[in-house]
């Protein structure tokens, strides 16, 4: 029976829904001590002194570090320019000072309040255009020539000091293009957008427990999205080899791309030694919003030319990533948002700069779409725009101007399993595009809006997995993926469980530890399914050799004419010809039988390679994994008193190459769209003049609850299916594609409902009913 | 983890006592909703916390012709759907549904929303409107303050040392020519509003406005009347006068200055000040003619 493809059960959710499952916040070790962070008021500093002398003295305090503690290494991620504590310099509002390990998490606290820092406060730089000037009112890092990278940025004349990423797209004549749409009667359409502050604000904050043993290797137990990412950066902070460092992953209680690193653990973990206890940090939430990396803005200014007929010729754009105090996780967004700009479009010429810049704000990481979801909003309102303008519907101009299988995009990804027809076309029909929105009684207005998104999964990439059978047939798949609530783990049962024939229950997975499980990249870029699907499949093929070559000789035929299913090992077309699994586990001896020396651990690495792309030009082959397509469509309901927009329907058609779990796609779907519809009309991390979040508790950053969701009968998910042939089974990953086109179909719908756009996000009600009362002013729309 | 005295008394005297005895460093504790984020916050430091969790006698609903009595302990799940049965109560009966969720409101009191005096309420909007008093217990006896005269501002309330808050009153007016309703904003289902405006109208024998009171939520410490929004419809023709409630409206948002807050620029919230205080006046137009 196949399992694959079916919507089994989720395996981890009996142990979430009864609060059995482990998360790093129930881990209690023997003489478990508590830490917290000293953290600067300041947005830009120079650190002149820290005494620690009273915080040391307070009864109950085991260890204060400070960055002289520390082995003096910047870490990051591609670019190494940041201290695991503020060493010299404080560039952010919320940057760890200090820290502090006591008996309990108040003394510790109030430690921390002892600990006495002396600061030369220096001017904030907080305007990303600001930053990008040659010469900048501010330099954040002066000291950046002297930094470690990892990654060629394009060349420039002259590098802007407070510049960290340049990134260039050069692909066809864009002087010609311009000159074309211009000469023929054609369009140049050109826009500003933005996409606000985003955080992840995952259920389970950031944390970690850190214990070391006699022999100077360091346990880490942390919630995060990659074992070995995080084992590598603890020993590279911590000065240790990597195999003096074991990462176990408990139960996550959310990521989204905002624990990819394990900063706060690399501080326990250097308490702890001091200490010579196992120490916990777990954030609190206000420190989580605050202080942990968001998605920062991105500023797009993009320019096309279109022929009359609506068909994109060319297109120019200059982009901005509004970078923090560090370069962190965001580090190749300005490279992998250049992705959407051909999207699923066919582009003869395209014209690319775009820039990350270090300003006094919190650091930019990963946010479920990494940059993807930024460039859409830009993209897809602009071909709503262009739409408009040529008078061709919508949905017809995105046809026109799609590519075909085959084809490479501007920048040489290839098209395959190419859906974006389908997703764009199903989407539609779902939404009854070309049906008018009802009208409503004043003051509300309906409209509806479409967009098409891209997702690629990045390469180069591997996944490594083992996969042991046991004397019962059972399965144990022994994997660094993490179940993030994507349902990875479900996925990866289901995969075992169809290889071999057996049910669901099984198979026994071992789950993240570094020291037992082999290397996997990480869960992220939509990518567990993709490549750990394949290692998995990979490593049951191998054990599944090593079963036929030990059941040859017993059933006396040839390895290559034995098949493994259900327990069972027969010869092919004769299937009365077999003996059971565990047969080969024991040995006849003398009379009775004993356990044979028998062991069957099939090993697989799967890998994608990728050629280097040229930071000048952004050509080269292959450059991704994957690229995954979606539509999304939304129907509005505009207040023009209020500016309130509520979403009446919602539709997401993703392709995922063969639903796995068509119910793990659904709830992505619509998991994806609440939070797609969370970026794109209410979430926005404020900040007050010194560069301080003030809105950093639940009470006030506003992600939506249930009740600003569309009605159940008005969410719609569509699953599409055009295999990938790289991909287990054809699948390709859901878990970001759902979040890319939903703000630009949000946008779009209220365009379609009261003629006005909002060029940044959120689009917020003040913002919404400001853009009606200045088309009323003016007469007409704004777009 | 807070460091302070908790201390449970058993009647109102008792509590009183305990709250003159340890003066400022005395706050009360009743559903703990707002405490607890107070607490938390650091914006109240306690040296005492007095639960009145035992106190009994502050839990009851009682009406008569003066008006409805409600203990300052009832929750605020027991006050939704009040209006159905003191129908002079529907303007809190507005409100009640919208704070928070379902689980704070099975813990939190009346008295507690009042008390924490929180800029933004809902609650003390409503009630003002309603033209409630409070009623204070303390060391001297009882005195009654009018709620608009006991809220004095953000997070801040008119109770002298050793007072409690013990019942909130809300009088009673003829439900055949005078309602009150309440109208909000908010970001997102169960939270503060952004702006919120309470409006009670009185129709004479001619359809012309006797009396009317409009307050507005979260645009000053404390709600506040307005004043030019209600002279402007005092003995004037309000029913089905949609221009005079506009006019109202933007009388009102003519005379508020509100700060800025990470929910709204001030700016927006005027706009609303404006709608919400149309809004609130049709229906309780609409109530008072139903």
């Amino acid at each position: 029976m196949a399992v694959v493809g079916t919507s089994t059960k989720r395996i981890d959710g009996i142990e979430k829904v009864t609060g059995t499952a482990e998360f790093t916040t129930d881990i209690v070790l023997p003489r478990m001590i508590h830490a917290k962070l000293k953290r600067s008021p300041y947005a830009h500093a120079k650190i002149l002194g820290i005494d620690t002398s009273k915080a040391e003295q307070m009864p109950g305090v085991r260890a204060v570090i400070t960055a002289a503690d520390l082995p003096d290494v910047r870490l990051g991620v591609l670019t190494l320019d940041e201290h695991l504590l503020a060493h010299d310099k404080t560039r952010l509002v919320g940057e760890p000072v200090a820290a502090v390990a006591a008996d309990t998490p108040e003394i510790a606290r109030a430690a921390c309040e002892q600990i006495e820092v002396q600061y030369e406060e220096l001017p904030p730089l907080f305007d990303p255009e600001e930053a990008i000037r040659l010469d900048p009112p501010v330099v954040l890092h002066e000291e950046y020539e002297e930094y470690e990278k990892l990654l060629e940025i394009a060349d420039m004349d002259e590098r802007p000091p407070n510049l960290w990423q340049a990134y260039r797209i050069r692909h066809g004549d864009m002087d010609a293009a311009f000159k074309k749409a211009e000469d023929e009667g054609g369009h140049v359409i050109e826009n500003r957008y933005a996409t606000g502050y985003v955080h992840t604000a995952c259920m389970e904050p950031h944390g970690a427990v850190a214990q070391w043993s006699s022999d100077g290797s360091l346990t880490l137990w942390a919630g995060g999205q990659s074992p070995y990412i995080a084992r590598d950066g603890l020993a590279k902070a911590l000065d240790l080899s990597p195999s003096k460092v074991r990462v176990i992953v408990p139960f996550v209680g959310g990521a989204f791309g905002g624990k990819l690193t394990v900063k706060e653990g690399a501080i326990a973990a250097a308490l702890a030694r001091k200490a010579r206890r196992p120490v916990k940090i777990i954030l609190t939430r206000a420190e989580d919003l605050s202080a942990t990396a968001a998605r920062t803005p991105f500023i797009f200014d993009i320019k096309d030319a279109v022929t009359k007929d609506g068909i994109l010729i060319g297109r120019k754009v200059t982009s901005i990533l509004w970078g923090g105090g560090y370069s962190g996780e965001g580090i190749l967004k300005p490279i992998f948002s250049t992705h959407l700009y051909p999207g699923s479009y066919r582009l003869a010429a395209l014209w690319v700069d775009s820039y990350g810049v270090y300003t006094n704000r919190v650091s930019g990481g990963a946010l479920r779409g990494y940059g993807c979801a930024e460039s859409a909003w830009a993209v897809e309102t602009q071909m709503d725009i262009i739409a408009r303008k040529c008078d061709i519907d919508a949905v017809e101009l995105r046809i026109n101007n799609l590519l075909t299988e085959g084809e490479r995009t501007a920048i040489t990804m290839p098209a395959h399993a190419f859906s974006a027809h389908e997703c764009l076309t199903k989407c539609a029909d779902a939404i009854e595009w070309g049906t008018p929105s009802e009208s409503l009684e004043s003051p509300w207005y309906r409209g509806k809006g479409i967009a098409l998104g891209n997702k690629y999964s990045f390469a180069p990439t591997a996944s490594s997995t083992e996969l042991k059978v046991h004397e019962d047939a059972s399965c144990e798949l022994r994997t660094s993926a993490v179940d993030l609530g994507q349902g990875a783990y479900t996925i990866l049962t289901q995969i075992v469980a169809d290889e071999f024939g057996i049910e669901i229950d099984q198979v026994k997975l071992v789950t993240p530890d570094t020291a037992i499980t082999p290397f996997d990249h990480v869960a992220g870029s939509s990518r567990q399914t993709f490549h750990t699907g394949n290692a998995t499949r990979m490593a049951c093929d191998d054990a599944k050799s090593q079963i036929r070559t030990l059941a040859a000789p017993k059933l006396e035929a040839d390895p290559d004419d034995l098949d493994v299913s259900g327990g069972r090992i027969f010869v092919k077309g004769s299937p009365e010809q077999s003996i059971e699994v565990e047969d080969l586990f024991v040995v006849e001896m003398l009379a009775g039988k004993r356990p044979a020396d028998v062991e069957v651990i099939g090993k697989a690495t799967w890998e994608v390679t990728a050629s280097p792309h040229d930071p000048n030009t952004g050509q080269g082959e292959e450059p991704m994994a994957y690229m995954g397509h979606g539509a999304q469509a939304a129907e509005v309901e505009v207040n023009v008193e209020t500016g309130q927009v509520r979403i009446r329907k919602f539709v997401s058609a993703i392709d995922v190459g063969k639903a796995m779990n068509p119910q793990g796609v659904e709830m992505q779907n619509y998991g994806g769209g609440c939070m797609g519809i969370g970026i794109a009309l209410h979430e926005d991390m404020c900040f007050d003049a010194n560069g301080e979040m003030t809105n950093a508790s639940l009470m006030d950053y506003k992600i939506p609850s249930i009740v600003e969701m569309p009605l159940n009968e008005y969410m719609e998910s569509i699953i599409v299916e055009v295999p990938h042939q790289h991909g287990p089974y054809g699948a390709k990953g859901a878990g970001e594609i759902v979040v890319v086109p939903t703000s630009p179909a949000i946008g779009n719908a209220i365009y379609d409902a009261i003629g006005v756009r909002i060029w940044d996000q959120p689009l917020t009600p003040e913002k919404v009913l400001k853009a009606w009362k200045e088309k009323k002013a003016s007469g007409n729309g704004s777009g | 983890m807070i460091d302070c005295h908790y201390l449970e008394p058993t009647s109102v005297s008792e509590a009183c006592t305990l709250l003159a005895e340890h003066g400022d460093g005395a706050k009360v504790v009743a559903g703990g909703q707002s405490m607890a984020i107070l607490l938390r916050n650091g914006l109240s430091q306690p040296s005492h916390l007095i639960s009145i969790q035992h106190v009994t006698g502050l839990e009851d609903i009682n009406a008569s012709n003066e008006g409805v009595t409600i203990g300052a302990k009832v929750t605020l799940n027991r006050l939704s759907g009040i209006g159905e049965t003191h129908p002079t109560l529907r303007a809190l009966d507005d409100v009640v549904s919208d704070v928070a969720d379902q689980q704070i409101r099975n813990f939190a009191t009346l008295g507690g929303a009042i008390c924490e005096a929180h800029p933004a309420s809902d609650i003390t909007v409503a009630l003002s409107a309603l033209h409630a008093t409070v009623k204070l217990a303390g060391a001297n006896g009882e005195r009654t303050v009018p709620i608009c005269d006991f809220v004095t501002g953000a997070f801040a309330t008119a109770a002298g040392p050793g007072e409690l808050l013990t019942e909130v009153v809300v009088p009673s007016f003829d439900l055949a020519s005078a309602a009150a309703a309440h109208r909000r904003f908010a970001l997102r289902a169960g939270d503060y509003p952004v702006v919120g405006v309470g409006a009670f109208v009185s129709l004479d024998g001619s359809g012309n406005c006797e009396d009317v009171r409009v307050v507005i939520g979260n645009c000053s410490g404390a709600p506040a009347h307005a004043q030019e929004a209600e002279a402007r419809l005092r003995g004037n023709s309000i029913v089905g006068n949609n221009g005079a409630l506009a006019e109202a409206g933007e009388l009102a948002a003519a005379h508020v200055s509100p700060a800025d807050d990470p929910m709204a620029p001030s700016e927006y919230k005027i706009d609303l000040v404006s709608v919400l205080t149309r809004e609130a006046l049709e229906e309780a137009i609409a109530r008072a003619t139903a």
